[in-house]
């Protein structure tokens, strides 16, 4: 049968056996299958592996129990370890005498089936078609209906249950496996756990739990971690000992699987681990997880499920703790910010304190010594006014009243007016030193030295001429007492308005007089200074004015300064509705823009110290006392032009 | 020789009269110029040197307008002409600084504070006087009376009577 898809082998020593096994398997075989006979089991075997390897299949062998080479269970058993026939299955025919063989043969799972002799045909049948069936639906269901007649229907079925139950199985590691990284997203956190702890219990037999009271030390920072913990009931808290100290961890980083974070770093555990209440937990070490996990692809769904889900956390929980730390270190910077101003602001006020402390010290100086020399000061222009009226007394007495007089009126010649007087007088009389001495006396010319002196005999002329010079100097002394006294008074008086300023009261003030005291009590720095006034029509305000001195004398000061001691000073005031606008203009180098904002700022001053005045604080004390007034004080400045705007309302809501 | 000239460089009224008054022992034997600031001060130098009545003292405020005292002195020292003429500061307000820089480069020979007392001025006008004549002068004699006559004739017999 050459055209046969299939081939059974069959063996025996005894010939007659032999035949009759070979012709029944040849009646059912049909036309499927050649029957091939030996008597040799390593023959059979060759056969075997010749066939299978010409893709013959070989489906069935039967061997007896007695062969030419020996023991059919061995021939079966050197079938089996062949591995290019492993498939084939084999079938041993027994005597039922010696079981040792038997059981040899089923040890080494070289036996499909047995059947005791003397066998019937039916029996022979059965055992074919199911190891066949079994045969083709395991190595190639696909050709199974190349052998119709041998198909076994219950075998058949059986594959068929057998491959759809694994079908489903598969199916649902599949889906197992598709949850596995995150598990099922439907469950909380410790639902996974109670599911991972329940799957833990069924594949490990319910391992052993532990028992610990609060307070326990369940790891240590450094320890090796072999293993996890499971905390069923209680809590446990993380600790760090940082440089002697004992820092305590957020309980969101503990969670309820201990050793976690070691056992994923292969690393000595890293916190030290302690009970916050009793618990109990469950230690699994590194071999009962592995084993755990090889028994339930659930468990691993579960596992890497709780895994992810703490790390996670962890993660979160560090993620939360930067936020919170660079939370902290804005915070920190905007204190440390506002610190920063807080002491500049004390540092001004102080400075302020203390100039405004040296101002009012220096104010009441200033108010004393002005009181002690309004004293002298009167009395020194009474005591003039006396001596006038005594030597007018004397002159009448002596009949020389007119010279007296005459005298008095004199009034003084500038020194070049007066030199060149003497020059020509000089030339007309020729005489210089005599020249010199009739100039002072108020005698020009030479006509009138002639009227006056010529027709005096010579000693009579010198006696007229120094009796005409005494008065002169009597005069010119009472004169120069006069205006010395006055001029006195006059800054006595604008010291004591500006050193009024600490405990005056709200006053009706004339801003022009102030400026005048301004200029007066400045009048030492003015000498190349060219005091220009534009003063217009104002009323009174109602101010301070001793403050508002200080203003004026502030802002002219800086004035100087900025011009270096020469240049126009102008002062211009004028009247804008309620307001009242004083203007303190410079003819100094200016401003550079980007500094002009700063002008009022305490500290203010230009490389080259053309803004500087005192502590810096001039312009500021000046603002401060507009302000007071509720006015407004502004600067404009170009190279050659700085001019300071003070607006005050006439009537301050304050007066 | 004729007169040798005084000069008294002040800008206010008053405190130069008083001057005048407090110079005028000086009168008779030297020539009182006045001046109210440093350009009219040049200019009387200028005028005097023309006079051959040269300067030989000058008396300076320091707060004048235009050029200060201490410069004014200072541009003096730096002229040939007028580099040997005595200098003395009468001021109320010059600085230390100034009067270091008028000591430094104007060769300043005297500083006198005001208020001023008339006494101690003659006697600066009078030995700054005696200096410069010894320095400029041959007919020391002529000023034995109203200058440090001791100090004249101590020089002048020095020199020899001939002279």
């Amino acid at each position: 049968m050459t055209d046969a898809r299939i081939t059974l082998l069959c063996a025996d020593d005894d010939q007659q056996h032999l035949r009759r096994l070979r012709d029944a398997l040849g009646r059912l075989g049909g036309e499927v299958a050649t029957v091939e006979a030996f008597r040799n089991g390593a023959r059979l075997r060759g056969r075997a592996v010749e066939l299978t390897a010409k893709g013959i299949p070989v489906p069935v062998v039967f061997v007896d129990e007695s062969l030419n080479d020996g023991h059919g269970v061995d021939a079966l058993i050197a079938l089996a370890g062949d591995e290019t026939i492993s498939a084939t299955r084999k079938v041993l025919l027994t005597s039922g005498t010696d079981p040792e063989a038997t059981a040899r043969g089923v040890r080494a799972r070289a036996l499909d089936s047995a059947l005791t002799k003397p066998w019937t045909e039916e029996q022979l049948r059965t055992t074919l078609d199911r190891l066949v069936t079994q045969f083709f639906v395991e190595q190639q269901p696909e050709t199974l209906e190349r052998v119709p007649e041998l198909v076994d229907v219950g075998v058949l079925s059986h594959a068929f249950a057998v491959a759809g139950e694994r079908e489903r199985a598969a199916v649902e590691q599949l889906e197992d496996l598709q949850r596995s990284f995150l598990g099922d997203r439907s469950l909380d956190d410790d639902e996974v756990e109670e599911a991972m702890i329940e799957e833990i219990d069924r594949v490990l037999a319910h391992p052993k739990r532990e028992r610990f009271p609060a307070g326990s030390m369940l790891l240590r920072s450094g320890d090796p971690v072999d293993g996890v913990m499971i905390v069923l009931e209680g809590s446990v808290r993380l600790t760090l000992d940082v440089e002697g100290e004992e820092v305590v961890f957020h309980a969101r980083t503990a969670g309820r699987i201990v050793g976690l974070l070691a056992l994923a770093r292969t690393q000595p555990a890293f916190f030290n681990v302690q009970a916050a209440t009793d618990v109990v937990v469950l230690p699994l070490s590194l071999d009962q997880i592995d084993e755990a996990l090889r028994r339930s692809s659930t468990l691993a769904v579960h596992f890497a499920s709780v895994l992810v889900r703490s790390l996670a956390r962890r993660n979160l929980r560090s993620v939360e703790l930067q936020l919170e730390r660079d939370h902290l270190a804005r915070d920190l910077a905007s204190e440390r910010d506002q610190l920063a101003s807080t002491l500049e602001r004390l540092t001004e006020a102080q400075a302020r304190l203390v100039e405004s402390d040296r101002m009012a010290t220096l104010g009441r100086l200033v108010a004393g010594i002005g009181h002690e020399l309004n004293n002298p000061i009167a009395a020194i222009l009474r005591a003039a006014e006396h001596l006038e009226g005594d030597v007018a007394g004397l002159a009448d007495r002596s009949g020389e009243r007119a010279l007296l007089d005459e005298a008095l009126r004199h009034r003084a010649h500038s020194t070049k007016e007066e030199r060149a007087l003497r020059k020509a007088l000089a030339e007309a009389i020729g005489n210089e030193a005599l020249a010199e001495r009739l100039v002072r006396l108020g005698v020009y010319e030479a006509a009138e030295y002639e009227r006056r002196f010529g027709s005096l005999r010579l000693a009579q002329r010198t006696e007229a001429l120094a009796t005409l010079e005494l008065y002169h100097r009597v005069a010119a002394g009472l004169r120069n007492i006069r205006s010395s006294a006055e001029r006195v008074a006059g800054l006595v008086r604008g010291l004591r308005s500006y050193a009024r300023a600490d405990h005056e009261e709200r006053t009706d003030v004339d801003v022009h007089d102030g400026l005048e005291e301004s200029v007066l009590l400045l009048g030492h720095e003015l000498h190349d200074i060219e005091v220009l006034r534009d003063y217009g029509d104002l009323p009174p305000i109602r101010g301070f004015p001793g403050a508002l001195n200080q203003v004026w004398t502030n802002l002219i000061t800086n004035a100087i300064q900025a011009m270096e001691g020469a240049g126009t000073l102008t002062l211009t005031t004028r009247r804008e509705d309620d307001t009242v606008i004083v203007e303190v203009g410079d003819t100094g180098p200016g401003i550079p823009p980007e500094d002009l904002e700063r002008v009022f700022d305490m500290h203010y001053t230009t490389k080259h110290g053309r803004v500087e005045f005192g502590l810096g604080l001039g312009l500021r004390i000046a603002q401060d006392v507009v302000e007071r007034h509720e006015g407004t004080i502004e600067v404009t400045s170009r190279p050659g032009e700085t001019r300071f705007i003070v607006r005050l309302p006439i009537r301050a809501e304050g007066g | 020789m004729s007169r040798i000239t005084i000069l008294t460089v002040e800008d206010e009224p008053e405190v130069r009269e008083a001057l005048r008054r407090d110079l005028a022992p000086f009168a008779p034997a030297f020539r009182l110029e006045f001046a109210a600031d440093a350009a009219e001060g040049r200019e009387v130098i200028a005028e005097c040197a023309a006079d051959g009545e040269p300067v030989a003292l000058v008396l300076c405020d320091h707060l004048l307008p235009g050029v200060r005292g201490t410069d004014f002195l200072i541009d003096l020292a730096a002229e040939p002409e007028t580099a040997g003429v005595r200098k003395v500061l009468v001021t109320g307000q010059a600085g230390l600084e100034d009067t270091i820089r008028a000591i430094n480069q104007a060769d300043l020979d005297h500083y006198v504070a005001k208020p001023w007392d008339p006494g101690d001025l003659q006697e600066v006008v009078r030995a700054e006087l005696t200096e410069w004549v010894l320095a400029n002068d041959d007919d020391l004699l002529r000023y034995v009376a109203v200058l440090d006559g001791r100090r004249l004739l101590e020089a002048a017999a020095e020199r020899g009577w001939d002279r």
